[in-house]
């Protein structure tokens, strides 16, 4: 290989630096968490709420009245490159979509997968108030 | 084109290894409200927990001024406003370490959960941290503390 060849091949040092902040950022920052939504007829047909509407967590052992309508069932866990997936990432997501399905409720039930330290979540938006 | 020197390779390694500390331990919570502040809590201890957290907790929460007694399973909320639940993960990286702890509190008679406190951190983030450390951290997110 010829010197010059070397010289293309291996980056700068500032080449360098950008190389490892844009890997920093994939991993870091562009790894959410999976997030499966199931909606009912009840939650495509809804008006949304307003963007950071008012919500109301529950865990899966709270009693709910029998009025309550279910506008969707989510799945929240691991991507497996995951980073931003703690309690507070989950509960975002479950009210961006409770607002999107006009729900004001969230059933939430943990699930625990020994491999990672995301949260795992199966979760179920209801509207209660009429 | 001369060969990198250890010292250069060094000094990326470092700059790396920052950038991905930085991202080790961190924190969340929808803190408690100031009225929720002055009541009672009882936090009950968890089946799946061979540490005895909810005695950790109920010290940390005592710490930060709250009023917060420890309980057997089953036995909150007895005469206290909330009850208090956590979730703990132990992860293993040559040696145990607490990567998860979340602290739930609950309103007793609808089940509402009406504050929560977390904190994660990878091997790298729990190193110099014990257990009551981590546990400390999540209580300050339930009071609004945190970092």
């Amino acid at each position: 290989m010829r010197h010059d060849e070397v010289a293309r091949a291996k980056p700068s040092g500032a080449q360098s630096v950008v190389l490892i902040l844009a890997g920093l950022a994939v991993g870091l920052g562009g790894c959410g968490m999976r997030v499966d939504v199931t909606k009912t007829d009840a939650g495509r047909l809804a008006t949304p709420r307003e963007e950071g509407c008012s919500v109301r967590f529950f865990n899966d052992t709270a009693s709910l009245p029998a009025t309550c309508e279910a506008r969707a069932r989510v799945t929240l866990g691991d991507t497996g490159f995951s980073v931003s997936c703690g309690t507070g990432d989950a509960r975002r997501h479950l009210r961006r979509l409770a607002c999107e399905v006009a729900g004001d409720t969230v059933v939430t039930k943990s699930r625990n997968n020994s491999m990672s330290t995301c949260i795992g979540m199966e979760a179920t938006i209801l509207r209660c108030e009429q | 084109m001369p060969a990198r020197s250890p010292r250069r390779i060094l000094g990326r390694l470092v700059f790396g290894c920052a950038g991905l500390l930085a991202a080790c331990v961190n924190t969340s919570g929808d803190p408690l409200t100031p009225s929720a502040i002055a009541r009672t809590y009882c936090v009950e201890h968890q089946p799946a927990d061979r540490r005895d957290f909810h005695v950790q907790v109920a010290e940390s929460m005592r710490a930060e001024g709250l009023d917060a007694r420890a309980a057997p399973a089953g036995e909150c909320p007895g005469d206290d406003d909330y009850r208090v639940t956590y979730q703990d993960r132990i992860a293993w990286d040559l040696r145990l370490f607490l990567a998860k702890f979340t602290i739930f509190v609950e309103d007793p008679a609808t089940g509402e959960i009406v504050a929560f406190g977390e904190s994660n951190q990878d091997s790298i983030g729990a190193m110099g941290s014990s257990h009551r450390g981590v546990v400390d951290r999540a209580v300050r997110e339930l009071v609004g503390r945190g970092g």
